[in-house]
């Protein structure tokens, strides 16, 4: 099947999904202007939050830090784990952007990617064609095939099956992980607190099972109270046409209990360990960025691909993943420079889709615009 | 496709410089439509920035340039940037069935206006808009460009502009006024002057396939399908409603013109599953559409009275 034959079909599924939902559901609209005042007033604001950010988690007994680049991100992470562990990972776009799961692995460590998509996009030795979807170019036949080929798993082709033979397989590595590594959708600089959105139950296993939870996350998830943090989540997931989504996720800090005598001790069932670690990797330059800055406020719901006519063509050769489609090539901009976004750039007919139907109303048009204008000026 | 783009700058820069069109066209080729019509007055003019009447031939010159390997790049590129630059010697013409049809949609345009009062008078020599530079984005180049324009359209004492088409439309309302210092036209499209209940829609039951321009950018949405009601056009939320209905692929077309005719392709099959036929409003959107064969194209000045 072809990539236009793939996607259409995930067309088909849910953007029909998704305007239903943004009917039935009216109040979404709304938050989504709420979140994204929220999120210009971070963005503008940018190193204060950080600031604000740091100091909340280490009240909640977190660890913080902050990486300038990619790779003193990953290094960061990689001290954090150490060697000879074994780490399960939520869907984690920076961390795709950043390699951190590849310098995991070269430290000796036992990794797996615990979303479907990702863990299916791992085993293939593939790349993310979706900011949501990792897999959305992988057939179900396909996905069978990678099962059976990297793990000598047996199982027909279809999604309810290649779901369970996930489910068993991870269900072990769940159980021996030492280390749980996820995103955010927003982290809250009120009060440290982490929210996470998902469907699989995979991050909220992630979060609470292993000893040791690491946010791993960009610098523009700050948002900065915890109610704008579960907002952000509940649009994502609207605008993902997956609502409600099955499971919304708070971490703030270890686990704790105050059971006894009602004073707060740590650790209870959960972490022992909570670290956040918030990656600048261009972010902040893009931030004072007169063209740039918007991208920042882009909350990943994946929405602006399927209406995109240029990356219903092309799929991820628009963009460089895992910002592919009309926001990557915004991310590509923001985390590798205009010299690398300025040929994706170049491939917009600025249909102006994805401005429509951004919940952010993001002028995605108008940003890559300016990165094309930028790219040739510099040639 | 960076010497690919500069090869294709030289030659829209060298042809603005010289004739105010972007491509080596005969100018003819650009008024001829006006022949036996009469126009009135200067102030107010009828702007066709040559935009039916060169879209054909811009599919023709991307065409020659496929031939040598344009968007390829590497050393293919190489030859096709010499291929852009003998464009220098040759004229461009449409065949005569293109410049009857371009011809056709802008009498009608001009009957329409007239049937409603409107009063307009037309530049002898239009300079072309600009907008294929700055939607590449040769904005510098726009620039100074545009600037140019403005002059010839204040020497000639125009104070209103009507267009005929969107990306002219888009380029005057939205993109002069942040170019152009004391840029004060007003800048009108035809569809404004158009009373739905004026006009006849000749033919019923087709798709719109709107321009993403006038539908996205320029809030003419609703303008056209009140125009065309009377034709009980065939809707589908997800394939002509404003936020997803998709685009013909014209602006890629001088950078991958691959990227374009896929574009198209897809396009055409879905309005195809709507109706046999799809009226358009736009040029570049009447071209790209009508060489997929997959659909009949009409253009909106076709099919209203």
């Amino acid at each position: 099947m072809s990539w236009q034959e793939a996607v259409e079909r995930a067309r088909a599924h849910i953007v029909p999904r998704t305007y239903e939902v943004l009917q039935r559901f009216e109040y979404v609209r709304e938050l989504a202007k709420e979140v994204r005042k929220a999120r210009e007033e971070v963005v503008k604001n940018l190193d204060y939050y950080i600031e604000e950010a740091r100091r909340a988690v280490e009240r909640i007994g977190g660890r913080f830090y902050l990486a300038a680049t990619g790779e003193e991100a990953v290094e960061t992470v990689a001290k954090i784990v150490g060697r000879g562990k074994v780490v399960v990972m939520g869907k984690n776009n920076v961390a795709t952007e950043t390699g951190l799961r590849q310098r995991l692995e070269a430290a000796g460590n036992e990794v797996w990617e615990t979303d479907l998509g990702e863990f299916l996009i791992q085993l293939a030795g593939d790349e993310p064609s979706h900011i949501l979807a990792p897999a959305l170019h992988i057939t179900k036949e396909r996905a069978a095939e990678v099962l059976r080929q990297r793990l000598g798993i047996a199982v027909p082709p279809e999604a309810e099956a290649i779901a369970q033979r996930a489910r068993e397989f991870l269900r072990e590595k769940f159980l021996r992980a030492d280390v749980g590594i996820t995103g955010a959708n927003a982290i809250a600089a009120d009060t440290g607190a982490v929210v996470l959105v998902e469907n699989e139950g995979n991050i909220r296993l992630t979060t609470a099972l292993p000893p040791v939870h690491i946010v791993y996350d960009g610098v523009e998830k700050i948002v900065p109270k915890v109610y704008h943090a579960f907002m952000t989540a509940m649009v994502q997931s609207a605008y993902a046409g997956l609502y409600p989504p099955t499971y919304v996720n708070l971490s703030a800090g270890p686990s704790s209990t105050a059971d006894v005598e009602m004073r707060r001790v740590s650790p209870a069932q959960g972490p022992r360990e909570f670290h956040v670690v918030l990656v600048d990797n261009g972010r902040r330059k893009a931030a004072k960025d007169p063209d740039l800055w918007e991208a920042l406020l882009c909350i990943r719901c994946g929405r602006c691909h399927l209406h995109c006519p240029v990356y219903l063509t092309l799929g991820r050769e628009f963009g460089r993943p895992p910002y592919t489609g009309p926001m990557g090539v915004m991310w590509t901009a923001v985390t590798r420079g205009i010299e690398e976004a300025g040929p994706h750039a170049l491939k917009c007919v600025h249909a102006g889709n994805c401005r429509e139907v951004c919940p952010m109303s993001i002028d995605i048009p108008k940003v890559i615009h300016a990165i094309r204008a930028r790219y040739l000026r510099s040639r | 496709m960076i010497e690919w783009l500069s090869a294709l700058r030289g030659l829209l820069v060298d042809n603005l410089e010289r004739s105010y069109l972007p491509l080596p066209v005969d100018p003819g080729v650009c008024k001829r439509w006006r022949e036996g019509l009469s126009f009135g007055g200067r102030e107010r003019v009828l702007y066709t920035s040559c935009m039916y009447q060169m879209a054909p031939l811009i599919h023709r010159a991307v065409e020659l340039l496929e031939k040598y390997g344009a968007h390829r790049g590497g050393l293919r590129t190489r030859v096709a940037a010499l291929g852009a630059r003998l464009f220098g010697g040759v004229l461009l013409k449409p065949s005569e069935e293109e410049e009857r049809r371009a011809a056709a949609i802008l009498r009608s345009i001009y009957s329409l206006l007239k049937k409603h009062g409107v009063e307009f008078g037309v530049l002898e020599e239009e300079p072309y808009s600009g907008a294929l530079l700055y939607e590449l984005g040769l904005v510098d180049d726009f620039a100074e460009y545009a600037r140019k324009v403005y002059m010839r359209f204040r020497e000639e004492g125009v104070r209103e502009v009507i267009t005929v088409d969107p990306h002219t439309q888009y380029i005057l309302e939205k993109v002069y006024p942040q170019f152009v210092e004391g840029f004060d036209l007003s800048v009108r499209s035809y569809l404004d002057f158009l009373d739905p209940s004026k006009v006849k829609v000749k033919i019923s039951g087709f798709a719109i396939h709107d321009s993403c321009l006038y539908a996205r950018y320029l809030g003419r949405y609703d303008t056209v399908r009140k125009l065309l009601a009377a034709g009980r056009p065939v809707e589908d939320p997800f394939i002509t409603g404003r936020e997803t209905s998709g685009c013909c692929g014209g602006p890629a077309e001088s950078i991958m013109p691959e990227l374009t005719r896929k574009i198209a392709m897809d396009r055409a099959a879905k309005l195809s599953r709507l109706s046999h036929t799809a009226v358009v409003a736009c040029p570049i959107c009447f071209v790209n559409l009508s060489r997929t064969g997959a659909i009949e194209v009409r253009d909106m000045a076709e099919v209203l009275e």
